[in-house]
Parts: C-alpha cells; sequence; structure tokens
C-alpha cells in the first residue's frame, strides 16, 4: 500500500471529514423520525427489564444499548439519541478508507471506491438515524477488513478482533447475520487452503467462537421473546430488491427524468447480473492464484462472501419464505457491488477499462452527491419537519390538556416530542380516519382536508390542521408520485 | 438459635463422618492424590461406605441415632488419627490468577444463598413427600419398613441414607445441608479435575456454570438427590481419569464403588456403570492390558454398593428393579399399567407446543413442566461438540449423552443435572482456546442465574430459587408456619393426627407431605393397594358401574373348570366386577373348594368373587389375548351358565372355555350376550365402606381432583364427613 498523499487522498480525506460535518449538522438539525422515536419511546426510555418482555425488528439491541448509554450520560436530544451511530459513520469512514488503500493503493480507483462506499444517500441517511444499520455496517466492513489483513499477515488478534466487530454488526442488526455468515465461511475455507487443515480450528478458536459469545451475550435476553413475525421487512422478488436499492441510491430525487427512472428500473438488475458475473470471474482468477497478488484476498473474501450470501438468500427465501432484503436491510451489498465493480475493473489489467470504471464510479458519485436531502430521511420523508410542528403546538398551546390525532406513524413521532418537550398533557392519538375528536390534526397532504379544519402550516408531505375556518396557509402541491 | 445448631451438627457431622470413612478408604486404596483431591474424594467415596453402613442398619432395623453417632465418632477420631503425618506425593498446578478471583466472587455468594435455603425448613415437593418422607418412616421405625408399600419406597435410597445419619440430630434441613456440602463439592472437583487433566480454564469454566445453574442451585439445596448424584458421577470420571494416568487397578475398584453407589442414589445412573466399563475396556485393549480383571473389579466394586438396593427388592418385592420392569418381574406390589401410565405422565411435554421450544424451555423459560432452567449458558451446549477434537472431550461427552438418555423419559429439567457438569466440562475445553470467552460467559451465566435476576426472563411459575428468607432460615419464624406457607396440607397436620388412628390410614388422590405428617397416606398411583382404593372410590361413578352383564350360554356340560379368556387386544384394561356360574337358572353357590386364578394380575382375583359391585379385578396392563379368569371347581359341576359383571368394556371381546375331566380345555362359548343392566343402588356408600373395611378411616381430597365435583353434589350418599379443610384441600372422615 502506497503511504504517500497524493491528490486522490487528499481529495478523499476531504470528502470523508465533509461528509463526517454533514452527519453531524443532520444529526443535531433534523428532525426524529418515526422508527427513532419508537427505538427511543419503546427500548430506550423504560427500564432496561422491560425492554426484555417483548421482541420488535426496531430494537437494534447494540444501538439500543449505546443510545441508552449515551442519553442517560448526555441527556435527552436528538444528537445525543445519534451520538452511537455517527460514532459508528466515523469508524465506517476509517474502514472505507483503510480498505479503499489496501485493495485500490491511491489514484482514480481508490477515489472512486471511497466515494462510491460512502455517496450514497441511503448509506449516509443510516449513518445518522439511530438506528442500528450504520453501527452494523461500519462492524460488518471492519469485520471484513481485518479478516482479510488476518489471512495476509496470519496475525491471530486481527482474526480475534474481525469476530468482535462481526458480533457487534450481528447485534447492531440481525439483517447482516448472511453477510457475516458467508464472510466468516469464505475466511475459513480461505485460511484452510493457504494454511491447512490445522487453521480450521484457529479461526474456529479466534473467530468463530468469540462472535457467537459476543452476539449470545448481547442478544440473549432481546431475542428471547422474538418470533419470525417479527421479521417482516422485506421483498418478495430478488430484482424487485435489487431495482429498489438502484432507485434509493440514485432515483430519490427525480428531477423531472421519468425516463431515466424507467431505465434504472429496468436495467439495474441487469447490470447486476452482469456485473455479478463478471465479479464472479475475477473471483475465480484470484482463487486459481490462491490469493498471491496483492488485493486477492479481499476480492476472494467480498466476491465469496458476496456469492454465498446471495446464494443463502435465494435459498432461505425459496425453502423458507424468507423476504429478500429491501433497502436498509441490503445496506450491505452497496459497498460489497461497488467494491467487487471496480476490483473487477482492476482485475483486468486494461488502464482504460480501469479509467472509465473509475470515471463511472465518480459519477455515480456525484449523482449521489444530488440525492442527498440533509433535512430529511429517505424513508421518513414526512417526518422532516416534526421538529417544528411539535414547537409549534407547544407555542400554541403551552402545556394544557390538548389531543392531537395523527397517522400512526406520525403519532409515534410526536410521541418523541411529547416526551421531549416534557408536555405529558398531551395526549396524542393515532387516527387514520379523520374521524375522532381533536383539537389538533396531522394528515398527509394528499387526502383531502376535513370540514371544518383550517391548514395552520404544510409541505409537500404534510398538514397541520387545527379547527376553524377560512384563510390560514395554503399548502403546496403534493409531491408527484415517482413510481 | 439452638435448632439452628442442631441442624448445622446434623450436616456438618454427616459429612465429616463421610469425609472419615473416605480418608481410611483411600490411605487403602490409593495415596497418590494430592492433598485437595484427597479431601475432597473423600467425602464422595466416603458417602458411598456410610450409606452402606445405613443400609445395613436399616436392614436389621437398628438404625438407631447412638449407633450412627459412636461409630461416627469413631470413624472421624480414626480418620484424623491417620491423617495427621499424611504424605502428599503430588502437587496441582496453580491456578490461573482471574480465575481464582472470578471462583471466589461468583461460588461464595451463591454457596451463601444455597446454605440458607437448605437451612430454611425443607418445604420441597418431593422432599418432603418421599424423599424425606422415606427417611422419618425408617428414623422411626428403626429400619426399613417392610410391610408399608410405596413405590417411592421402592427407589433406591443411597442419598436418604445420608439424610437419615443427618435426619437423627437436625431432622429435615440437616438432611438439606447434606446436600449443600455435595453441591459445593462439585464445583471444586470440576475445579481441580480441571487442573489435573490440563484443562484448568475449562474446569473453572464448567465449575461456575454448574454452580450457578438454577436447577442445581435449587435441587442442591434441598433435600433431593440429583446435584449429589452429579457430584458423585463427577468422582466415577476423576478415579478413571486419574487411573488412565497412573494405571493402578485399585482405583477401578474405587471407581467400582462409586459406580454402584450412584445406582444406589438413583437408578437413572446406572449409565455411568457402562461408561466406566467402555472406557476401562477401551483404555485397556489399547494398552493390550489385562481387560479381564479390570473390568472384573469394576464391576465388583459396583456390585458391592449397587447389589444391596437390589437384592433387597428382589427378597422383598420379587422384583430388584421395583418399581419399574413390573412386566417381567410381576408382583402384588406395583401393577405394570401403572406403571406405564406413570412413566408416560413423567415423558410427555405440556404446554410447549413445538420441539425446537424444549431447549429453550430447559435452559432458560423453565416453563411447561419442565420443572426449572439448567441456565442460559447451555443454549450454548452445541459448541460442546468442539471438544469431540479433544480425547478428554471425548470421554465427557460420550459419558453426557449416557446421562442424559433418562432425560427422554422423564422432561424434568433436573434429570439433566447429571450430565450437566460433563457438559459444562466439554463446553470449557471447547471454547478454551477462544480468548476472553470462557471468563465472559462464565459472568454472564452467573449474573443471569441470580435469584433475584431470573425472574426477569424466566417463566412466572418456574421452579426456582428466590431470595432467601433469613427469619425462616435461622427459626425466628417457627418452623411448622413456615412449612405451612409452602407445603399447603401440613395446615391439616393438627386434625390428622388429632383424629387418625396411629393404626388407621388415609386415602389421597395426590401425594401429601408425609415427612411432616405421621399417619400413613395411600396415594392412588403409589401402590397396587392405593390403586385397588382408587378403583374403589372411581366405581360408583359414571363410566365404572358395572352394567355390563356378559352371559355366556351353552348345553348343560360337566366341567372341572371354567376359564374366560380375552381374545382383544386394547390399550385398556381388561377388568371383572363380578364372576357367576349357572346351572338350571340358579347361581353356582361359590364353596371353598373353588380354586380362582387370573392371568395377570392373580393376585386379586378375589375381587371379581366377592359379591361388591365397588370392587373388580383388573388386568392392570394394556388387554391382549391370552389374559383370563380361572375358577377351578375342585370336583365335577354341571353348568350351563356363566355371567361376567363389568363396565361396559366396548373394547373386550371375550371367549368361554371349559376344562372336563379328560383334564382337556374346550371352547364352550365363542363369544357373550351382553346385557345393559341398572346399576345396583347405594353404591357410593358400598365404596366407602368397601375403603373403611381396609383400614382406611379418612379422605383426603383436594379440589381440582375430579372426584371432588361428585363429592360436592353427593356427599351425604358417600358418608363421609368433612372433619376440616385448608387451601383447595379438604380431610374427611367415612362414616
Amino acid at each position: 500500500m502506497a503511504r504517500t498523499s497524493t491528490v486522490s487522498t487528499r481529495i478523499a480525506l476531504c470528502l470523508l471529514l465533509l461528509l463526517t460535518g454533514l452527519n453531524v449538522y443532520r444529526a443535531r438539525r433534523q428532525s426524529i423520525a418515526t422508527d427513532e422515536a419508537m427505538t427511543f419511546t419503546r427500548f430506550v426510555l423504560p427500564p432496561l427489564a422491560q425492554t426484555w418482555q417483548d421482541f420488535d425488528a426496531n430494537n437494534h439491541v447494540l444501538n439500543t444499548l449505546a443510545t441508552r448509554v449515551s442519553v442517560a450520560r448526555l441527556g435527552r436530544s436528538s444528537f445525543t439519541l445519534r451520538l452511537p451511530t455517527l460514532l459508528a459513520g466515523v469508524l465506517y469512514f476509517a474502514a472505507v478508507w483503510r480498505l479503499a488503500r489496501r485493495w485500490f493503493g491511491g489514484g482514480l480507483l481508490f477515489l472512486a471506491c471511497v466515494a462510491l462506499l460512502t455517496v450514497n444517500p441511503l448509506i449516509l441517511d443510516y449513518l445518522v438515524a439511530c438506528r442500528g444499520y450504520g453501527m452494523a455496517l461500519a462492524g460488518w466492513l471492519w469485520g471484513m477488513l481485518l479478516l482479510a489483513e488476518a489471512a495476509e499477515s496470519g496475525d491471530r488478534r486481527k482474526m480475534t478482533a474481525g469476530a468482535v466487530a462481526f458480533a457487534l454488526a450481528f447485534c447492531a442488526n440481525l439483517a447482516f447475520v448472511f453477510p457475516i455468515a458467508a464472510g466468516v465461511l469464505v475466511f475459513a475455507g480461505l485460511e484452510t487452503a493457504r494454511r491447512g487443515r490445522a487453521a480450521l480450528w484457529t479461526v474456529v478458536d479466534r473467530l468463530f467462537l468469540p462472535a457467537v459469545a459476543i452476539s449470545f451475550v448481547l442478544l440473549l435476553l432481546p431475542l428471547l421473546h422474538a418470533t419470525p413475525a417479527n421479521f417482516y421487512y422485506g421483498a418478495n422478488l430478488l430484482h424487485g430488491a435489487i431495482s429498489e436499492l438502484a432507485e434509493v441510491s440514485l432515483y430519490r430525487e427525480p428531477n423531472g427524468q421519468p425516463w431515466a427512472y424507467e431505465m434504472l428500473v429496468l436495467w439495474a438488475p441487469r447490470l447486476c447480473a452482469a456485473l455479478a458475473v463478471a465479479a464472479l470471474w475475477a473471483l475465480a482468477r484470484a482463487l486459481w492464484r490462491k490469493g498471491g497478488r496483492p488485493g486477492d484476498v479481499y476480492l476472494i473474501l467480498f466476491g465469496g462472501s458476496a456469492t454465498l450470501t446471495l446464494a443463502a438468500l435465494v435459498a432461505a427465501h425459496q425453502s423458507l419464505g424468507m423476504l429478500y432484503p429491501l433497502n436498509r436491510t441490503a445496506l450491505y451489498w452497496i459497498p460489497t457491488l461497488a467494491a467487487l465493480a471496480l476490483a473487477t475493473a482492476k482485475e483486468t489489467g486494461l488502464r482504460w477499462v480501469r479509467i472509465a470504471a473509475g470515471a463511472l464510479a465518480l459519477a455515480v458519485a456525484a449523482r449521489g452527491v444530488t440525492q442527498i436531502r440533509p433535512d430529511r430521511f429517505l424513508e421518513w420523508p414526512e417526518d422532516a419537519q416534526m421538529s417544528y410542528i411539535s414547537s409549534r403546538i407547544l407555542n400554541e398551546t403551552g402545556n394544557i390538556p390538548v389531543r392531537i390525532c395523527a397517522p400512526h406513524a406520525r403519532a409515534v413521532t410526536l410521541g418523541y416530542y411529547r416526551i421531549h418537550h416534557g408536555v405529558p398533557k398531551w395526549k396524542v392519538v393515532a387516527d387514520e380516519t379523520n374521524q375522532g375528536p381533536c383539537d389538533w390534526r396531522l394528515q398527509p397532504a394528499a387526502q383531502p382536508l376535513p370540514d371544518g379544519w383550517t391548514v395552520l402550516w404544510g409541505d409537500s408531505d404534510l398538514l397541520l390542521l387545527h379547527p376553524g375556518q377560512g384563510g390560514g396557509f395554503q399548502p403546496p402541491a403534493a409531491s408527484p408520485p415517482t413510481r | 438459635m439452638s435448632d439452628t445448631w442442631r441442624i448445622l451438627f446434623g450436616a456438618v457431622f454427616t459429612v465429616l463422618f463421610c469425609w472419615a470413612a473416605g480418608r481410611l478408604l483411600l490411605a487403602w486404596i490409593y495415596r497418590g492424590f494430592s492433598r485437595v483431591e484427597m479431601n475432597l474424594l473423600a467425602i464422595p467415596c466416603g458417602a458411598a461406605s456410610v450409606s452402606l453402613f445405613v443400609f445395613g442398619l436399616c436392614a436389621a432395623g437398628v438404625a438407631r441415632k447412638g449407633v450412627m453417632l459412636w461409630v461416627g465418632v469413631a470413624t472421624i477420631g480414626l480418620a484424623l488419627w491417620k491423617t495427621r503425618r499424611a504424605a502428599y506425593v503430588r502437587r496441582l498446578p496453580e491456578l490461573p490468577k482471574l480465575w481464582l478471583i472470578l471462583l471466589i466472587v461468583v461460588i461464595a455468594p451463591f454457596f451463601f444463598v444455597y446454605f440458607l435455603h437448605g437451612l430454611a425448613p425443607e418445604v420441597s415437593p418431593d422432599g418432603v413427600e418421599y424423599h424425606l418422607g422415606n427417611v422419618r418412616r425408617i428414623w422411626l421405625e428403626r429400619g426399613f419398613v417392610w410391610d408399608y408399600h410405596n413405590m417411592y419406597c421402592y427407589l433406591s435410597q443411597g442419598f436418604e441414607m445420608l439424610f437419615l445419619v443427618a435426619f437423627e440430630f437436625g431432622r429435615h434441613s440437616a438432611a438439606a445441608l447434606v446436600h449443600v456440602a455435595f453441591q459445593l463439592i462439585l464445583p471444586i472437583l470440576l475445579v481441580t479435575f480441571g487442573l489435573r487433566s490440563g484443562y484448568p480454564r475449562a474446569g473453572c469454566f464448567a465449575a461456575v456454570v454448574a454452580y450457578t445453574s438454577p436447577v442445581v442451585g435449587l435441587d442442591g439445596s434441598i433435600a433431593y438427590n440429583d446435584v449429589g448424584l452429579a457430584t458423585v458421577l463427577m468422582s466415577v470420571l476423576y478415579l478413571l481419569h486419574v487411573w488412565s494416568e497412573e494405571n493402578n487397578p485399585k482405583l477401578l475398584f474405587l471407581a467400582g464403588l462409586l459406580c454402584g453407589f450412584s445406582y444406589g442414589i438413583k437408578y437413572t445412573a446406572l449409565g455411568i456403570t457402562a461408561v466406566a466399563v467402555a472406557y476401562v475396556g477401551f483404555v485397556v485393549f489399547r494398552r493390550r492390558g489385562p481387560w479381564a480383571t479390570s473390568l472384573a473389579l469394576v464391576l465388583a466394586g459396583a456390585a458391592v454398593t449397587a447389589s444391596p438396593w437390589v437384592l433387597r427388592n428382589w427378597i422383598w418385592l420379587g422384583n430388584p428393579l421395583a418399581p419399574f420392569f413390573n412386566a417381567w418381574f410381576p408382583n402384588p406390589y406395583y401393577h405394570p399399567g401403572m406403571e406405564q401410565i406413570y412413566r408416560e405422565g413423567l415423558a410427555h411435554y405440556e404446554g410447549i407446543p413445538h420441539l425446537w421450544q424444549i431447549p429453550l424451555e430447559l435452559t432458560v423459560h423453565g416453563g411447561g413442566n419442565v420443572g426449572g432452567m439448567l441456565g442460559p449458558v447451555f443454549l450454548l451446549a452445541p459448541l460442546a461438540l468442539l471438544a469431540l477434537r479433544n480425547p478428554l472431550g471425548r470421554l465427557l461427552l460420550f459419558t453426557a449423552l449416557v446421562l442424559a438418555l433418562p432425560a427422554t423419559q422423564n422432561t424434568g429439567s433436573r434429570f439433566l443435572i447429571p450430565a450437566l457438569p460433563f457438559v459444562a466440562m466439554a463446553m470449557g475445553i471447547a471454547i478454551g482456546n477462544s480468548p476472553g470467552v470462557a471468563p465472559a460467559l462464565a459472568v454472564f451465566h452467573a449474573v443471569l442465574c441470580w435469584p433475584t435476576i431470573l425472574p426477569l426472563y424466566c417463566h412466572k411459575y418456574a421452579w426456582r430459587l428466590g431470595p432467601p428468607n433469613l427469619d425462616a432460615s435461622f427459626r425466628r419464624i417457627p418452623e411448622m408456619e413456615w412449612v405451612g406457607r409452602h407445603a399447603l396440607d401440613v395446615a391439616l397436620a393438627p386434625q390428622i393426627h388429632a383424629h387418625v388412628r396411629p393404626d388407621r390410614k388415609i386415602y389421597s388422590f395426590a401425594g401429601r407431605p408425609e415427612a411432616y405428617l405421621d399417619r400413613e397416606i395411600l396415594v392412588s398411583y403409589e401402590s397396587a393397594e392405593a390403586n385397588l382404593l382408587n378403583d374403589i372410590l372411581l366405581t360408583p361413578l359414571h363410566g365404572y358401574k358395572p352394567t355390563a352383564h356378559r352371559r355366556f350360554a351353552f348345553p348343560p356340560r360337566a366341567v372341572e373348570a371354567v376359564r374366560v379368556a380375552q381374545t382383544a387386544a386394547s390399550q385398556s384394561f381388561w377388568s371383572v366386577a363380578e364372576l357367576r356360574v349357572y346351572a338350571g337358572g340358579r347361581e353356582v353357590p361359590r364353596a371353598p373348594s373353588w380354586r380362582l386364578a387370573a392371568h395377570p394380575n392373580g393376585w386379586e382375583v378375589q375381587l371379581a368373587f366377592d359379591n361388591s359391585p365397588v370392587t373388580r379385578w383388573s388386568s392392570w396392563e394394556a388387554s391382549r389375548p391370552g389374559q383370563s379368569m380361572e375358577v377351578r371347581f375342585g370336583r365335577s359341576e354341571t353348568i350351563d351358565a356363566v355371567v361376567v359383571e363389568s363396565a361396559a368394556e366396548g373394547y373386550s371381546k371375550l371367549r368361554l372355555e371349559g376344562r372336563g375331566s379328560d383334564g382337556r380345555w374346550v371352547e364352550l362359548a365363542a363369544q357373550p350376550q351382553t346385557v345393559d343392566v341398572d346399576p345396583p343402588r347405594g353404591m357410593r356408600l358400598a365404596a366407602t365402606r368397601e375403603v373403611k373395611a381396609r383400614g382406611v378411616s379418612h379422605l383426603l381430597i383436594q379440589e381440582t381432583d375430579f372426584f371432588y365435583q361428585d363429592l360436592l353434589h353427593n356427599l351425604r350418599y358417600w358418608g363421609l364427613s368433612e372433619i376440616g379443610h385448608a387451601n383447595g384441600t379438604h380431610f374427611y372422615r367415612i362414616d
């Protein structure tokens, strides 16, 4: 690995610092989203023992524990709630840097790798939101990185460190079990092939058992009440999941180009299939060389684990009816596919291919930049102004008993702000029908206004209503449907 | 406080007696142990000797306090004198510092909790019902009570023999504290075993997770025997391991003694003898040594300590394996059918909808009918399979597998306790090379198993220890008051003792705390006699009344004997309320010359010839072709009909055969004509009269008993008077 500072490394460093700054800004300024609110009210706020009495997929155990510590030590705010994720984000950026340097050295591919693995709206959202996905992503990437380094150097301590990283990733988000298991298996195979059968026991002792033990200790009690029904989020079709991932990464803001969206949905699965074939070719070459060339170990680990993960997901879907990972639960596919694409380009040995791939990667990253919205999360745009809305209600009513009706998800978010503002007299009611008696009402912008209500405030997603007639706020037109 | 000293003296004296006997035994057999090992192994080895000695006293009817006291004192004195200048040729390696601290920090508070629970009045269900119920009976009678029949008396009582010594001085809690002592020996044995075998971390890990296991904690601090058994089993493996290192054949005899003692404690430990034989055979075969001698030494040692129980049952009951295998060894004391019902009841998981939930219930929740949990870390027990890479790991896992087999016949998690130390040790070996894993899991397990933490995750009705009650432990609350709060029937004890004559019995459908009651209680499923009483009381109820008359009619014929044979197979029992023989339309009177027989259960054949509608002969096993009831008249009788009166047993198909003067059996009628008749009137009163005639003067009925619902509405027809009730149990006198 070249250690000298180059233009590409300086640009990459600036990019990472900029993104870290952006994450901090978002963590401080952005409204709490529904899922974050649920994490807080259901798993962070109650006594620890109470959180073991039921399970929900929302409980990302490591994130919950870290957030509890953060809130207990530093007080309750959107920033302290997201602080563990922010730190995980820094770790993720560090892992990306290290991976790109060790795999691609310096230059265009290095820069492209850093950009592709970081400048993605979905990834950036989850490096801010108080959820376990970002933590899991960081843990998983560090695990892969440490295992690759262990494979290169034979350092057992790195193997154990990889086990810790993998275990923490799994505890942060259970959806990462497939890439983690695949990574362990590929690493075990690689070690056995390179160092003989005895190395398998080393992998068991240094990697498998520590990972199992840490996961067991952290997850046992929270998962005691889990049932298969708790794991409901996912896609029924593989190509649907791929299209969705491409869409959220590249087409978050439509910009009035529906043809581009059609192209993306149509071609993303095909491009992925082509990329998979190319990556398999690269993987086969690396295996043929028994990982002898620099970077081969990374290619084998990432390529092999991607292949195994995909096989396991298909097998689980076919045999157990398990859903394919979707959007946030498929987060690990973004760095995996991006790195593999660049590695495949590197594997060709053709300079023009490397340049083309690097340029394309930077273009995709640039597209990603245009998709970033620092005021809202991709998956919960309706929550973007919840902080403002709750403050407005507070200013208008004070701490008097009021009844606020809102769609279920918004009611959850308002539940957080009710605690945040210290207004226990607010009664927040989940009401999808707009029929119940209320003092304040939140409704999606697309719904018709109920009679006798005035719009006090609104944006393209949400309206704040108050009983009364005439005047008031003129809501903007609802967003055009994106799909 | 004097109570506390009395209890402590009873327990400490018993343990010292065992230690002293063991020291003398070890000094005679093998001196190659370290100081710790010598003192530690002395207790289980000595326990085998003391148990055997007390057995002898009980068999001879001289189990007196004085005998035990003076023999014990003499043994302790002799052992102290003999060991005052003992030299130890071996030193165990040092314990890793981290583990030493961890062991002290974890074991000490748990021991404190277990000790206080053991010191509290004994209220455990099986403890007060039969473990100490048997001990109390032996204590009262100064020996085995040969005319008392109860399936739990037939079980081997090797550990109860030790309880008896403690009971003589400190009563119930002293017995429980003996178990607490054996419970404490277990983790220390595991640690020293780990040190000796070169796996100190594995030994420490096993010590922590086994000792803190909730079911071990509970079982070991009450008057049960499972944890004591586990300690003895661990000692067997210890001795076998030392033998494999030192190749001293005397150790095989000692291991054999403990194998037999294990069987003497609980039948389910028979497997350890198989393990010992297999292991010794394997090692000797590989060394090309004298396998026959080696195996003979093991088996001879086992025979010394196991055979007393086998012989006692064989001579006393005719069934060396009583109360099991009654179909192989038929006897009048326990029915094979009842045994089957009992075993099926124990082997069936209730309230657990999916098989995959069983491990979770056994380790974490303790719900359903698993009765307590092993502790969360044992969910990782499959990791122990990684120890298969190691010879000691293979031995441990083989032993665990064999000792866990009885758990397939009983859903109780405590039936896994004998296998638990071996699994824990194998897990320790499996994870021993992973940095930090063993201590992390051990601490995690210990924290989650602390009594006040358990309710956070286990089933609310899981059988577990709560925080100790110091008032109860140190008798600031009177003992019987505390017992009455937990063993609810004890509240009726004063009334029972006041109203029931000592020579009379009480009948109950469910087990009672006999360790605190001085009257004989016949529990419906615990003996053939109680089975009969159960039958009598249930006969007046719908479904059991003799309303079907099966009449075999045939042309008049002179026969010397008739036989009603069952020709159908069914899981249900075949029963006959009355069998009557007719000639010319009149019943042939039963004469003293008649000889009656039935197969199976010939002992109760008279019940079909006693003219009582509430008694019936029953096969007490699944109906099958070949079962029969026979009347030999003692002379030639000309008869033309036989009537079998019974409940409407649709599954039963009968055939009548007769034996003429030529001695040949011929079919008299292929099938009967069945007539349904009205049941006789006054059956309820007849039933209680019959029960009373059999020496039972009172009934203890629970509100949850099936019988109680009828009693509630028809009390006066039963001829019963309620004397008192407490906590859902009603006490009736048969008028």
